[in-house]
């Protein structure tokens, strides 16, 4: 411990001057952040933090390379030192000089803000796991497995365009069409996987060994393995691990509405007309279903599947407002000629996957409607703004449940129905500030009210269930 | 006497063509040991091989008794090594380097660190960056002696430096030798020979020769003969092969004797020439030696 505070002395004696430049952009982004909002949330912020993550990558590339692994001319290797001290204070480094400021400005900035130490040590942590895995780690193995920074930023541009055409690419499209947003956290969590995963292993290999051609390759393959991970996987793969994250059980059921007609129309232009009735049993009282997503699944009677919904374009889940338990799956869309020119009489079989997510134990709070914040639900703390709005704001991240304001004439209206139901309680950024406004613009004519009510509900579980139609024909129109 | 170096067989290849051949190669404590020959003759490789910055293909070598494959801080503790390929940590002042070694060595002399500043007239607050290349030499150098190394090595220490820092570096190396098993590579030919007590001689990744330098200085002599004009030179399957370059003019024959034994050369050559009129053996420089043997190679070739 005593060789690696001794490199790590050494290390911030070489680069006292980045991490000058480093802590400077901090506190900038700190002082920006607290004095104004729009700085927070707007084009600066977020080159701020594009800044700070470069600043933070660079620092790291250079605290690497000043004992370089790959290579045979260094002046460290043929010195005493011990590879788990290097290792240890070149952590120490990162634990000290980039994670441990972050993890100051963020906790003042909230601190400043009026949230407890109780209420944002979780995304505290939780933010400085996103900042290990998503860029600390990651940078730190790179910069193991090259020489210099020329080759580091090269290979780090590289990965990024890569990044890019996957992000971009048409898959990803696909994959969105049919992907809920709020379980976007999903396949963004496999970059971070492929991190952890990829990371102490070549971390290992260099340090203990400098066997550079084998981290490359371990690192190469894990990083293919995560892209196709993520273009390929099918949301509805990952469902299940969304699933474990359910806080209660339900006996929920969904069956075909048998007391309304299911309607299967195939055109002879290919146009396929669908209506399926289903009914929703099983919910209690004060829970309420909202539907996420389905898979449509056709089979012939000999058993062969049938690929009539490829595209699903124009079919939809669609509610019965005066009835909660009802919900009909139905609409247009272009389903081929599976028959060729005749046998559209020829029986059939659907199954139906539906994907929903289940409601419930709400909750709200009266606060008073003031210029200074209070705490309102889920660690939210709410003001009236400048222009007669409410404005709520959340350590880190909005938080996964529904959060509306209830008006005093009655009805509500959501912050946002866009909610992410990933559970960890930040993401990977430098603003630990989530910030949104809503609720009614009061006018002349309806006079600011004295307080106001923040009502929310959380998601309790996240079901998929099977409702099967046999032996039916699609039927001509 | 043990040996602190020892190598068998050690072979290294750089993909498939091989820059080290079956090095067998013993280095006794105590020695100063010359590694020489040409350019690309496999002396770097060598040197890396030994110090484990590069693994072997074949064959292994063992430094203080440690198979070189498992070269870790306690034999480096003892181990100097310095290099002209060797980067530096060049934004550190010469007395920075030096104190930021220091708690990695346990022999650590700060005694020997003030007299050898001294001795080099080193700059300690310059930054290496700003050193000239010899003095960044001596810096190395300083770096390495400091802690009394039981075996120094040293790969090409004097390629590019001016006469004078050549002088002060040996200086420093030959006062260390009493101390310290000294293995250095070069191709300065002279200044090895000023003071190495071992010489090994690498070609194309193979060891030529490996020995005393004593015993090198005694067996190559350059032979000249007079002759009468009428002999002839030998049938080249009749020249000894022990018998490198060799060239006639009228009346006179030289060539150099790698075996020299003052009764068994002045047997072969009267069992070659009859009756000569006159035989003179000339001591060799190592310079001389080394082109010798370079030049046969290639007329070989």
């Amino acid at each position: 411990m005593q060789q690696a505070w001794h490199i790590f002395l050494k290390d911030t004696r070489y680069l006292y001057r980045e991490i000058a430049a480093l802590f400077a952009l901090a506190v900038i982004f700190a002082w920006m952040s607290h004095s104004s909002a729009i700085a927070r949330t707007g084009d600066t912020a977020e080159a701020l933090e594009v800044l700070y993550a470069v600043a933070i990558a660079y620092i790291i590339a250079r605290l690497i390379h000043a004992e370089s692994i790959p290579g045979e001319n260094q002046f460290w290797i043929t010195r005493p030192y011990r590879w788990t001290s290097l290792l240890t204070a070149k952590i120490i480094f990162l634990a000290g000089i980039i994670h441990l400021p972050v993890l100051i400005m963020q906790a003042l900035l909230l601190l400043a803000d009026g949230f407890s130490l109780g209420t944002i040590a979780p995304g505290l942590l939780w933010t400085q796991v996103f900042l290990l895995l998503g860029i600390s780690l990651p940078c730190f193995a790179l910069a193991a497995m090259t020489t210099g920074i020329v080759s580091f930023i090269g290979t780090i541009l590289v990965l990024i365009a890569v990044g890019f055409v996957i992000v971009e690419s048409r898959f990803q499209s696909l994959f969105l069409m049919f992907a809920p947003e709020s379980l976007d956290w999903l396949r963004y969590s496999i970059p971070f996987v492929a991190g952890a995963l990829a990371v102490p292993p070549v971390l290992y290999l260099q340090y203990r060994n400098r066997w550079t051609r084998l981290s490359e390759l371990y690192a190469a393959g894990v990083v293919l393995c995560g892209a196709v991970a993520f273009l390929f996987l099918q949301w509805s793969a990952l469902f299940p691990v969304q699933e474990m994250f359910s806080k209660q059980s339900f006996p929920m059921e969904i069956t075909r509405d048998a007391s309304k007609a299911f309607v299967s129309r195939l055109y002879p232009n290919g146009l396929m007309n669908l209506s399926l009735p289903l009914r929703i049993t099983g919910v209690p009282v004060g829970v309420r279903p909202q539907y996420e997503m389905f898979d449509l699944r056709w089979q012939r009677a000999d058993g062969r599947a049938l690929d009539l919904s490829r595209s699903r374009t124009g079919l939809g889940l669609h509610r019965n407002d005066k009835d909660p338990n009802a919900v009909t799956l139905s609409g247009t869309f272009y389903a081929g000629r599976p028959f060729g020119d005749g046998g559209a009489n020829q029986p059939v079989s659907l199954r139906a996957t539906i994907y929903l997510t289940l409601f419930g134990n709400k909750r709200d709070k009266t606060i008073a409607f003031q210029a200074s914040a209070l705490d309102a639900v889920d660690g939210l703390r709410c003001r009236d703004d400048y222009y007669d709005e409410i404005v709520c704001r959340a350590p880190f991240r909005w938080p996964g449940t529904l959060v509306s304001v209830k008006h005093p004439w009655g009805n509500r209206s959501p912050f946002t129905s866009l909610i992410s139901y990933s559970p960890f309680p930040a993401y990977l950024q430098l603003n630990p500030i989530a910030e949104r406004s809503g609720g009614p613009h009061w006018t002349k004519d309806r006079a600011a009210p004295r307080e106001v009510t923040i009502e929310s509900e959380e998601p309790l579980a996240y079901l998929r269930r099977d409702v099967e139609v046999t032996n039916f024909s699609i039927g001509a129109p | 006497m043990s040996d602190v170096i020892r190598a068998v067989d050690l072979t290294k290849r750089y993909r498939k063509v091989p820059a080290l051949d079956c090095l067998n190669l013993e280095i006794p404590e105590g020695s100063v040991f010359g590694l020489v020959g040409p350019n690309g003759a496999g002396k770097t490789t060598a040197i890396k091989t030994i110090m484990n910055i590069l693994k072997p293909d074949a064959g292994k070598a063992e430094v203080l008794g440690v198979d070189s494959r498992s070269i870790g801080p306690e034999q480096l503790a003892r181990i100097g090594y310095v290099s002209e390929n060797q980067d530096q940590p060049d934004w550190m002042t010469v007395q920075y380097l030096l104190s930021f070694l220091k708690p990695f060595y346990p022999t650590w002399d700060d005694a020997r660190v003030e007299q050898l500043m001294r001795q080099f007239e080193l700059p300690p607050d310059r930054k290496l960056r700003h050193l000239s290349r010899g003095m960044r030499m001596k810096a190395a150098l300083v770096s390495s002696l400091a802690y009394r190394p039981r075996l120094l090595v040293l790969d090409e220490p004097f390629s590019g430096l001016d006469p004078v820092v050549r002088d002060d570096l040996i200086e420093g190396i030959i006062e260390s030798a009493e101390e310290t098993t000294i293995l250095v590579s070069s191709h300065d030919l002279a200044e090895i020979e000023s003071f190495a007590s071992h010489i090994a001689y690498l070609d194309s990744g193979r060891l030529r020769f490996a020995e005393e330098m004593s015993s090198l200085s005694a067996r190559f002599r350059e032979i000249e003969i007079t002759v009468e004009s009428t002999v002839k030179m030998p049938e080249s399957r009749d020249w000894p092969t022990h018998w490198l370059r060799p060239e006639s003019t009228a009346g006179m024959i030289r060539f150099v004797e790698t075996r020299f034994n003052l009764d068994q050369t002045n047997s072969e050559i009267h069992r070659l020439f009859g009756d000569v009129r006159n035989v003179s053996a000339n001591p060799m420089p190592l310079r001389a030696i080394f082109l010798t043997l370079a030049r046969s190679k290639s007329m070989a070739a």
